[in-house]
């Protein structure tokens, strides 16, 4: 099988490492090889995450030019990873900004995005932007924006796994009472995807 | 019941870590020490979690790797399976134990795990913990993916037991934090149902090393390491595989990096290979074979040129002149983790004699992105001590000429502006012996921090010499009740603590201090006034004093409010 090689962005808190468990667990179940890596330095918050994933191979890395997907949950985090996408990356972005500490505290500003996806958007075919933070809330929280995400991403078949198989995975590893909403993250990302397409 | 002790003789989806801890529990692993570090800590986290399930089975965080080191080896010595796991520098700090634990040998299999970290994704030095096993002349096992650190775990004890010696199992971090598939066996429910103690029968011709029982054991432990070497030769998951006159020789997680690029490459049915395991002693039979019967052969190991320097020995011993490439010839750098991208290149270098050419996005927006440099957390406690202590120091017309030495923990972050006070770092527990130099070596004002955990870890001794050596300056000890920066494990003087350590007794830092007769304030870094007051005369004087600020890591206190 030909290897599916991508990368999972965001910043320290945002869930990530939930959303490739889900997605390991979901392979491993259906025999599908998958390896994936979290690098997220020293910092407990805040600090930008990435996970790589790399699906029918074995490698726990992602270089640059090679990823078929970029699921980023913040859109800064998506433009700062450019450099391992290529033409035919599948990009997924979440609209909403996460802003650093320095820019909280005015140290530092957050500058406007839309320039800089103005200059990318001829060059990459497909690239979805989402409302991720927004529908998690709808969903009952902005902490299940990881859901959304995944919700998003399996409605653009990136895995070779299902979205049934994803939701029965991701039921087993939360807690009951958190049930509902994430699953209503989940269609809610994978219905707001599939409007688009 | 604890996830890892869930599931039997089926995949998981599992840490290189994760596969690390159950395949010990699986193994009668029977008593464990460690002080955490990443990216070894989840070993050491889930095996504290999995005691509350399995009362045949013994965890302790440690003050420090060495005292870990002498826990497990006593145990070993007792018959029991053990093990203790830190991070690459950690056995910087355990080396004294380690280096003497071969000679006296073990009993019970005794498994060592050193999670090196190349690129330092939080690591003060990127060194490659696979010299040690040489140093030590004792075992080791290069694990390159989770379920090949599940298997060669369990080799490690089978290991361990049939030479007694402690085996070095060296992981990194893409190992020690990758996570994929790994087949489980079963949990040895009956042996871990009673914690079954074991019995030390004296020797003192072997356990006490004095230089005329050292001399013996070195004889012993060097025919030892000739026995290991018969285990590597024939070692199974040693790999080699005889292919075309191309070859490959790799160790860690750089197989992976090699299978897939061979595979990109079209490579795959004409590239021979050795992938090695167990490294040291290093399997020279097993490499003869393979430079015979190759004509060029590339190296691929991350960091120092461990096997390419064994493969050269290897060709001169043999008067093989089978072409090695390697770092010596530039194909890869000494520093960093490695890319797939840099090996499929080398690789295409090597053999194809051509650059491969990759189609990056012609982008770069990094200079106009917002940074997220690792930052103390909104409301964190230590913040509000340095702010505290810097516009002391203002006051004083002081600050611009004070040193910080500073230690390992989340406030080395008060390196960053607008704090700017951390200026010198070593290693754990560092910043008081620096200050002790410090203070004979400049003029300067001295103000050090450390942290509650680092301060137990490695700060008792060189405050004890700060003492006794009449060395004047003040150390800020950051009493946050926790190890926060490693995933919040508990430390001696913490008064929030998990029901499990409920009947551990605490230990102010305080009355360490007053025992050594320095004088000292404790304080509430988030009391600024009242704080400011009781500081102040410490600051200003020049002689030993010590600040105690005093407050749980936010998040910690959060997260131990919900466990009750």
């Amino acid at each position: 099988m030909k290897k599916i090689k991508g990368l999972v962005v965001g910043v320290g808190g945002q869930g990530i490492i939930l959303f490739t468990r889900v997605l390991g667990e979901a392979c491993v179940k259906e025999n599908i090889p998958i390896i994936v890596s979290e690098i997220h330095g020293m910092a407990q918050r805040g600090g930008v995450v990435e996970s790589s994933i790399c699906i029918y191979g074995k490698s726990p890395y992602v270089s640059e030019g090679e990823a078929d997907f970029l699921i980023a949950f913040e859109p800064a985090e998506a433009l700062r990873f450019i450099k391992r996408t290529q033409k035919n990356t599948v990009f997924i972005i979440s609209k909403n900004p996460v802003l650093p500490l320095s820019v909280k505290e005015g140290s530092a500003t957050y500058p406007d995005l839309s320039p800089f996806f103005e200059k990318i958007k001829d060059y990459f075919s497909k690239i979805f932007f989402i409302p991720g933070e927004d529908l998690a809330k709808e969903a009952g929280s902005g902490k299940a924006l990881n859901i959304v995400m995944l919700g998003a991403s399996s409605a653009l078949g990136l895995f070779p796994v299902s979205p049934k198989s994803l939701k029965e995975t991701l039921l087993t590893l939360l807690p009951e009472k958190l049930h509902e909403m994430n699953l209503k993250a989940f269609d809610l990302g994978f219905n707001y995807i599939k409007s688009l397409m | 019941m604890h996830f890892l002790l869930k599931d039997e003789n089926t995949k998981k989806f599992l840490l290189g870590n994760e596969a690390i801890a159950r395949a010990s529990i699986e193994s009668q692993l029977r008593i464990a020490s460690a002080y955490p570090g990443t990216p070894s800590s989840e070993i050491a986290n889930n095996l504290f979690q999995i005691q509350i399930d399995l009362p045949g089975f013994y965890f302790e965080f440690a003050t420090n790797e060495k005292v870990a080191m002498e826990i497990v080896g006593a145990a070993s010595a007792c018959g029991l399976r053990a093990l203790t796991c830190m991070k690459h520098v950690g056995l910087n700090v355990a080396s004294d134990a380690f280096m003497t634990l071969g000679y006296i040998g073990v009993k019970g299999g005794l498994v060592v795990v050193t999670a090196d970290d190349p690129s330092c994704h939080s690591s003060q030095n990127e060194q490659d913990n696979r010299y040690y096993a040489r140093l030590a002349q004792i075992p080791m096992l290069e694990p390159f993916d989770p379920q090949s650190a599940y298997e060669l775990t369990k080799h490690a004890f089978e290991i361990s037991e049939k030479l007694e010696l402690p085996v070095l199992l060296r992981t990194t971090t893409r190992v020690s934090h990758a996570r994929s598939t790994v087949e489980v066996a079963s949990i040895p429910w009956e042996f871990y149902k009673n914690f079954v103690k074991g019995h030390f029968e004296k020797d003192i011709r072997r356990f006490v090393p004095v230089p005329a029982v050292a001399r013996e054991r070195h004889k012993i432990l060097l025919q030892k390491l000739n026995e290991a070497q018969v285990l590597a030769e024939n070692f199974k998951l040693n790999k080699l595989i005889l292919k075309g006159k191309y070859g490959i020789c790799a160790s860690g997680v750089s197989i992976n990096y090699v299978l897939d690029a061979l595979e990109e490459l079209g490579m795959s049915e004409d590239v021979s290979l050795l992938l090695l395991t167990f490294t040291h002693p290093f399997p020279e039979k097993l490499a003869k074979e393979f430079l015979s019967h190759v004509e060029t052969c590339l190296v691929v190991e991350e960091l120092e040129l461990y096997l390419e320097e064994q493969l050269r020995i290897t060709a001169y011993n043999h008067a093989l002149n089978t072409k090695i490439l390697g770092k010596t010839e530039g194909f890869f750098p000494r520093n960093f983790e490695f890319t797939p991208y840099q090996i499929k290149n080398a690789i295409s270098k090597a053999f194809k004699k051509e650059e491969i050419k990759v189609d990056i996005p012609p982008f770069d927006f990094s200079s106009d992105l917002p940074q997220r440099p690792p930052t103390l957390c909104p409301g964190c406690p230590h913040r509000e001590t340095y702010k505290l202590i810097k516009e002391i120091l203002q006051e004083l017309g002081i600050e611009e000429n004070t040193i910080y030495p500073t230690d390992i923990g989340c406030y080395t972050l008060g390196i960053m502006p607008p704090l700017k006070m951390a200026d010198y770092l070593l290693c754990m527990g560092s910043s008081i012996g620096t200050s002790c130099g410090f203070d004979v070596a400049t003029e300067q004002k001295i103000v050090a921090f450390i942290g509650d955990s680092t301060f137990f870890h490695a700060g008792l001794p060189s405050l004890v010499n700060a003492k006794y050596n009449l060395h004047n300056f003040t150390l800020v000890v950051l009493d946050n009740q926790t190890t926060a920066m490693t995933g919040h494990q508990p430390v001696p003087s913490q008064e929030l603590k998990s029901a499990f350590l409920k009947d551990h007794p605490i230990i102010p830092i305080k009355k360490i201090v007053e025992a050594l007769d320095i004088p000292y304030v404790e304080i509430n870094p988030y009391k600024k006034e009242e704080t400011k007051k009781l500081i102040k005369p410490l600051l200003e004087k020049k002689e030993l004093s010590v600040i105690i600020a005093k407050a749980p890591c936010i998040l910690y206190k959060t997260k131990i409010q919900k466990e009750k």
